[in-house]
């Protein structure tokens, strides 16, 4: 197991070199820099070359990804370009909060609907309850949650006069406060991996119900619930969390447009304003951070595999 | 009756046809259409609320009542201020900026006067290039320390200063030096003659800071130190900022509000949704007629001001031997060829006006509409404008049509240079020009602006209350924001004498004179400006629509009634 750990890790260092690439080579391949976005219409090239100079924005780019890259290696993700002494860790640092929070609110969400729906709708094939289970499923997959986010916010506003919470306040702050603002976001970002989790419980479940040692099961007189419980979700679970595991990256991409319209003030966010301006540090940072996330929630899910199926063995 | 949520929702225009259609989208998942069904209710559907502007400009919203102390304004903008540095900021400290800071004099909301702020009384001229400005007794910023004439002074060389290489440098002139006779004199010398420099310094931007905190603090600092109305309360940078009301502020009547709250909210719709639940104070602005019907429709304490701004559409073309624009009969021919009444009714939705150099929102120096509508390129009448251009284009040698590399983008907050582009992209193919459109966002279209790359463009610009931004940046040769890389001599000399001449009535002669000659240049195609809706809550009084760009029509003359 521990040289399996020590083996994906080392394989996390290709994979983020990549990610390292694309990020830097992308954002210069994007039309402008913060020099013309940030200084305005009226600065003069002696500005706009100044400050190119001060960021070393024309340097050759190989050697601003190897400074980069250095920089990186020592856990230094560099300063933003839009203000002084603002470093890119402890704005990632300071948004990562919210961002973590609303996607444990959307997985919480999603995980609260699918399992029961996914299993009712597996144990009653074909009836009403299905029929419902899976309606709603595939209007959760096809409805993108920034439409979902918008009419939470527009519909309300408009017929009851009233809108969600849209002044952020910080956990520590006031617990409270802080959990409803993500309660409406969190089910228009799940939305989607429900109706995705819920398809998958309903096919998987169908599949082991079918199988010999259920049959057998029943045959013993074991009861209907321990049979679905204990003995048939248990093995219908590896391919829907690997499911989850993968769709961790569709939550950290929808965070993008759903901070934005219940205006939270995350990473997703951060990542909006930040291509916007060409910062070109923060940019690269926070694609570093959500893929290195991303990687390791992966590297989680496959070790827990071998926990919901002793039969697995990493060697 | 104590207010709460059962008789709020019973004020509310919750009407049969509004809710079946917010129904009906939201199991649609079209959130657009509920935005449109629910936009108006039965009876005015019909209701045209597009107007001319004519009238209407800056006038606060008041029911005739005392103002009275007391109260949170509250209002919201997409984005937030990179930091609190006037003399290096551009953009969105305009939220924050007038609040916190004072200037020397200041424009009043409606454009019509100027009005003393830290100062005493509007400067006294010396001479042709000499202003004396006297500072107003006992002046402090809100911590408590002395603002005087050296802090003056040191904010505007700090501006004026090549090093600080300030995007508002060119706003102090030709600066040759500041005096400061005593703690209460500021002289401002020119080296020479400079008309718009009054003007300029009351003006959004020129903020006067205290030295011994930017000297302290270095540039772009993050906590402003002021001595306007408002002082910042509490602050989390992009999500919201409380202002509370300054104690040492020089005008003791002022600010009426205690406090104000300023929130960030990245996306527009959820701010409409927030004016709509009474959760903000006003919408500033729109020209999107379906926001107005909305949110006129849902909420009856919402107030509609119609206004004009000095923002104006324009059509860039590149004079630069890169483009095919270089040649002066194509710019001719495309200015004959934009029907701009066509053009304003599908880009502006709210209605609105063709526009010259000037806009007609600017009405002090904009060319009179009933003389403008007689021009070449502006007459309602199109035949003979489009026989003279088919015949420029045939001279030009592009008889047989062109493309043109024409930059636009779909950033929702600049939805206005899509929709004209394409407006103009249908109207031009019929004479066999085709607008090429390269999609990029907004960084993507200040690239463009900056290298040239690029023949053409749709573009709206901000002006502020000085005429001199809206017509000499964007046309003298090698200015910065001569983006079109257009250059007349002629032209030039004219821009140089207007900012030289003094006398008010000589100066329009002169701004008019040169308006002519880039009628007949062409370096851009002036197109059709738009009327503005500020919508705004009847809880909050004397509030004036801004203008311009430059909100120096600060929030601290309007109060909330109880």
């Amino acid at each position: 197991m521990t040289r399996y750990i020590i083996q994906r890790l080392v394989m996390v260092v290709p994979v983020l070199l990549g990610v390292t690439l694309i990020a830097f080579f992308a954002m210069r391949v994007l039309p402008g820099d913060l020099a013309t976005t940030q200084l305005g219409e009226n600065a003069t090239p002696e500005a706009i070359a100044s400050f190119r100079e001060e960021f070393r924005l024309d340097d050759p780019l190989p050697v601003q990804y190897v400074r980069w890259l250095g920089d990186l290696a020592r856990l230094d993700l560099g300063d933003s370009m839009r203000g002084r002494e603002q470093s890119v860790r402890d704005e990632i640092v300071s948004r990562l909060p919210v961002t973590f929070e609303l996607a444990i609110f959307a997985l919480f969400f999603s995980l609260l609907i699918s399992f029961p729906a996914g299993i009712i709708s597996a144990v009653r094939q074909d009836t009403l309850m299905d029929y419902a289970a899976r309606i709603i499923s595939m209007a959760g997959l096809a409805i993108p949650s920034f439409v979902i986010g918008s009419m939470m916010i527009t519909l309300p506003a408009i017929w009851f006069g009233w809108i969600p919470p849209i002044r952020y306040t910080p956990f520590v702050d006031d617990p409270m406060k802080n959990m409803s603002q993500f309660i409406l976001p969190g089910i228009a970002l799940g939305a989607a991996l429900a109706g995705t989790v819920t398809r998958m419980i309903r096919s998987q479940l169908l599949e082991v119900l079918r199988q010999d040692y259920v049959r057998t099961a029943r045959a013993k007189g074991i009861a209907e619930h321990l049979i679905i419980y204990r003995h048939s979700l248990r093995n219908a679970l590896i391919p829907v969390l690997t499911v989850i595991g993968l769709q961790v990256g569709v939550l950290l991409g929808g965070t993008i447009i759903i901070e934005s319209i219940f205006a939270l003030p995350g990473l997703g966010r951060l990542m909006v304003e930040s291509v916007n301006l060409r910062d070109y540090p923060m940019v690269q940072g926070v694609v570093v951070f959500l893929s290195f996330t991303y990687v390791i929630v992966n590297l989680v899910v496959d070790l827990s595999y071998a926990w919901l199926d002793p039969r697995i063995r990493y060697s | 009756m104590k207010e709460n949520y059962w008789t709020k929702m019973e004020t509310r225009r919750l009407r049969r046809r509004g809710f079946l259609a917010g129904a009906g989208a939201a199991g649609a998942g079209l959130t657009t259409l509920a935005l449109v069904g629910c936009g108006g209710d039965d009876e005015d559907d019909d209701s045209d609320i597009t107007g001319t502007g004519d009238g209407v400009q800056g006038q606060p919203t008041t029911s005739g009542e005392t103002a009275q102390k007391g109260g949170v304004i509250r209002f919201a903008h997409t984005a937030d201020a990179d930091h609190f540095d006037p003399a290096l900021e551009t953009t969105w400290l305009m939220n924050l900026g007038p609040h916190v800071y004072s200037k020397l004099i200041r424009w009043n909301g409606a454009i019509t006067e100027m009005l003393p702020d830290l100062a005493e009384s509007l400067p006294e001229q010396v001479d042709d290039t000499t202003y004396t400005f006297k500072l107003r007794p006992g002046l402090k910023f809100s911590d408590g320390s002395p603002l005087t004439a050296a802090d003056v002074k040191f904010t505007f060389e700090r501006v004026g200063a090549e090093k600080t290489a300030s995007p508002h440098r060119y706003k102090v002139g030709p600066l040759q030096g500041i005096d400061t006779p005593d703690d209460n004199t500021v002289t401002f010398k020119l080296t020479k003659a400079f008309a718009p420099f009054v003007s300029f310094m009351a003006t959004g931007w020129m903020m006067v800071l205290s030295q011994k905190w930017v000297e302290a603090k270095g540039d772009k600092y993050q906590e402003p130190l002021g001595s306007g109305p408002f002082m910042v309360g509490q602050r989390q940078k992009t999500v919201s900022t409380k202002f509370v009301r300054n104690p040492n502020h020089w005008n003791a009547e002022r600010p009426y509000a205690d406090e104000m709250d300023f929130r960030v909210i990245p996306d527009s719709s959820t701010v409409v949704s927030a004016v709509i639940a009474n959760e903000l104070d006003f919408l500033a602005s729109t020209t999107d007629k379906s926001v107005v019907q909305q949110i006129l429709g849902a909420n009856r304490d919402i107030v509609d001001m119609e206004h004009a701004a000095h923002h104006w559409n324009m059509f860039i073309m590149n004079c630069s031997d890169s483009s095919a624009f270089k040649d002066k009969r194509l710019r001719q021919a495309m200015n004959l060829l934009i029907d701009r009444e066509l053009y304003q009714k599908i880009v502006h939705s709210t209605g609105g006006k063709p526009s010259g150099p000037v806009t007609w929102g600017f009405s002090k120096y904009a060319i009179p509409q009933d003389e403008l509508t007689a021009m070449p390129g502006y007459r309602k009448d199109k035949t003979e404008d489009i026989k003279a251009a088919k015949e420029l284009l045939s001279a030009a040698g592009f008889a047989s049509g062109l493309k043109l590399n024409t930059a636009t983008t779909t950033a929702a907050a600049h939805a206005t240079y899509n929709a004209g582009a394409l407006a103009l992209k249908d109207q031009l193919s019929q004479y066999g020009i085709e607008l090429e459109l390269g999609v990029t966002d907004m960084a993507g279209i200040q690239a463009k602006r900056a290298s040239g790359a690029y023949d053409c463009m749709v573009y709206v610009n901000g002006g502020s209350q000085e005429i001199d931004e809206h017509i000499y940046g964007p046309n003298y040769t090698g200015q910065p924001r001569n983006v079109n890389r257009f250059s007349n001599p002629d032209i030039d000399k004219l821009l140089d004498k207007q900012r030289v001449t003094l006398d008010e009535e000589e100066r329009k002669t002169v701004i008019r004179e040169i308006q002519g000659k880039l009628l007949e240049d062409v370096p851009t195609a002036w197109l059709a400006d738009p009327v503005y809706h500020s919508l705004v809550n009847k809880r909050l009084q004397g509030y004036q629509p801004w203008l311009v760009f430059d909100r120096s029509a600060e929030l601290a003359d309007a109060w909330i009634k109880a």
